[in-house]
């Protein structure tokens, strides 16, 4: 039955990916249209690619990747917890600041997300990877590999997020440590030693080599501790870890290169930023805050810059890609397809004053939309008195750009300046040539469609605005400081007037 | 009407070290998105309190 299944999926792959999209920097979108269905599938190929691909997103299809943490030594491990060896380790990667004890506090350490419940629904229903509710988190990935059970992290790590109980795929996770855990890995992976290990956990042989093998592959990998909780620093990562690489086309591993890596600006420049959103894509033409990806498939950009932040061999990778063009492209037609969590799902129709919105659409008109995007909501439509509350709130329509802008509004430079520090070292790579991936710096950000954008504080591409509210407050009289808390209660963690963190703003305030 | 927790009235839990955001900080400036989006060229507000409270409530529903 199972293999009847597989060639099912594989002849639906062969035949729905006839169509290629333009990945070219000369593609444009026309206004009102968007590519969420961008592989042109057919409704039933289009819900049944979709959830293969989310699966991928779910669990990380790369199987060459350069870390993998070999999974039954490490169950294995927190089981030892008491032994003298364990708690040496346990001391290095900071036990009782991190209170990483078992495997389930690894993953609610790294901010990673429950699955949600077998009766969600609409966007909510996330597919199960093996079918039914799994005991591991959202993005927590065990893969089969040669040397047996390797655990890493997909792209749903960072990629979903909680929003008051509920997981959402496409959010950004405002409370992931994905870059801290390589930070940790770098500390203490290479201070473990295999004889004891193996002793000590159980662990095989080819589990032995697995270790060995993240342990050589963690010196190609150049990594920086994110500013602040919510905030990414893959940016970084890459360029240190290109340092870190022969100059080749390849970027070639180099022991005169891990040892005494090449200078980067990177290495003490601030360029974090938030992942983005996925729910935006269909609208783009190039990717990233800064609009610096200016052409190519994302997301083959992201497997490999991914890839070289975990020390991956590039020609390995290169095969792997070719090989695996049906699993991008269906986690691609994923990515593209998703949706924003609507208001509406999470409060009641009736917090929403209509006439307020309506009066806000005019504003929005003449302050926001030339940059943001043009947004027809169902109140404008001629049956709009027919709709329910729900429904009437509902976007119809939304006209962004042909060609996605970039535009320097003052805001922090950080982020984009940090692109020049390895754009044209990453454009050289063969795999880059072969992606057709482009990366140019630009001077500004993306001003990004606004779809679910009360769900995406805090606001700006660094997170530095924590409401709407203070987005509309003069920049000197904003919040200067806040804390980064995870969207957990909607009334203790969030400000439904404000939308965002709960914080004192004046302009909502009766008496002010 | 002070509705809000601010500064440190968060509350302990929340308040962990790795999750203090300072705007004063190079890369986590909340600068911009400001001149000639919600002022005239001059500088001047366009918007009242209550034209922002509805443009934060048409921005819900997106």
């Amino acid at each position: 039955m199972k293999k009847l299944i597989l060639l099912s999926l594989f002849m639906t792959s062969q035949m729905a990916f006839s169509y290629e999209p333009d990945w070219s920097r000369n593609t444009q979108i026309k206004p009102g249209d968007n590519r969420e269905n961008i592989y042109n599938l057919s409704e039933e190929e289009f819900q049944e690619i979709t959830q293969e691909g989310y699966k991928h997103a779910l669990v990380y299809p790369v199987t060459v990747s350069g870390l993998f943490i070999p999974y039954e030594p490490m169950v294995n491990f927190f089981k030892e917890k008491d032994n003298n060896l364990m708690k040496l380790i346990l001391s290095k990667i900071g036990e009782k600041t991190t209170g990483i004890d078992s495997v389930e506090s690894l993953y609610q350490w790294l901010g990673l997300n429950k699955y949600n419940d077998e009766d969600a629904i609409g966007i909510y229903r996330i597919p199960y990877p093996e079918g039914y509710k799994p005991d591991y988190y959202m993005g927590a990935s065990i893969v089969e590999t040669k040397w047996g059970k390797g655990l890493t992290f997909s792209c749903a790590t960072c990629h979903s997020a909680n929003l008051f109980g509920t997981s959402v795929m496409g959010l950004t996770n405002k409370v992931v440590k994905a870059n801290r855990l390589f930070d940790m890995a770098k500390k203490f992976v290479p201070f473990v030693p295999p004889k004891m290990f193996q002793n000590l956990t159980g662990a095989t042989d080819e589990e032995v080599e697995m270790l060995l093998r993240t342990k050589q592959n963690l010196k190609s990998v150049g990594v920086v501790k994110p500013q602040v909780l919510g905030l990414d620093t893959s940016l970084p990562q890459v360029a240190l870890s290109l340092a870190r690489r022969g100059k080749d086309e390849y970027a070639s591993k180099s022991k005169f290169y891990q040892t005494f890596p090449r200078q980067n600006i990177l290495s003490h420049e601030v360029a974090d930023s938030k992942p983005a959103v996925w729910w935006n894509l269909k609208y783009k033409t190039r990717w990233l805050s800064d609009g610096s990806i200016v052409a190519g498939n994302p997301i083959f950009t992201n497997f490999l810059w991914n890839e070289l932040g975990r020390g991956t061999d590039l020609r390995e990778l290169e095969q792997w890609m070719k090989d695996s063009q049906d699993t991008i492209r269906e986690l691609t037609a994923a990515a593209f397809s998703t949706k924003p969590p609507a208001w509406t799902d999470f409060f009641p129709a009736d917090s929403i004053n209509l006439a307020a919105a309506k009066r806000g659409e005019q504003i929005f008109k003449n302050r926001c939309q030339k940059c943001h995007g043009q947004y027809t909501k169902a109140w404008s439509t001629p049956n709009a008195e027919e709709l329910s509350q729900v429904d009437i709130l509902k976007t119809v329509n939304v006209k962004y750009h042909k060609v996605t802008p970039v535009k320097d509004v003052g805001t922090d430079p950080g982020r984009y300046e940090g692109t020049k520090a390895f754009a044209s070292a990453l454009n050289e790579l063969k795999i880059s040539k072969w992606m057709k991936t482009v990366v140019e710096p630009q001077k500004g950000y993306v001003p990004p469609p606004l779809d679910g954008i009360w769900s995406r504080y805090p606001y700006l591409h660094n997170n530095s605005i924590p409401t709407l509210c203070d987005l509309m407050t003069p920049p000197n009289k904003r919040t200067k400081t806040f804390y980064q808390i995870p969207a957990e209660s909607k009334t203790e963690d969030f400000d439904s007037e404000c939308v965002g963190f709960r914080l004192e703003i004046r302009f909502l305030r009766k008496d002010a | 009407m002070c509705r809000f927790p601010v500064g440190n009235k968060v509350p302990k839990k929340r308040r962990l070290k790795e999750a203090f955001f300072n705007t004063s900080k190079k890369g986590l400036r909340n600068t911009g998105h400001y001149r000639r989006i919600f002022t005239d060229k001059n500088g001047n507000e366009l918007l009242t309190k209550e034209n922002k409270k509805d443009l934060i409530m048409f921005l819900k529903t997106l």
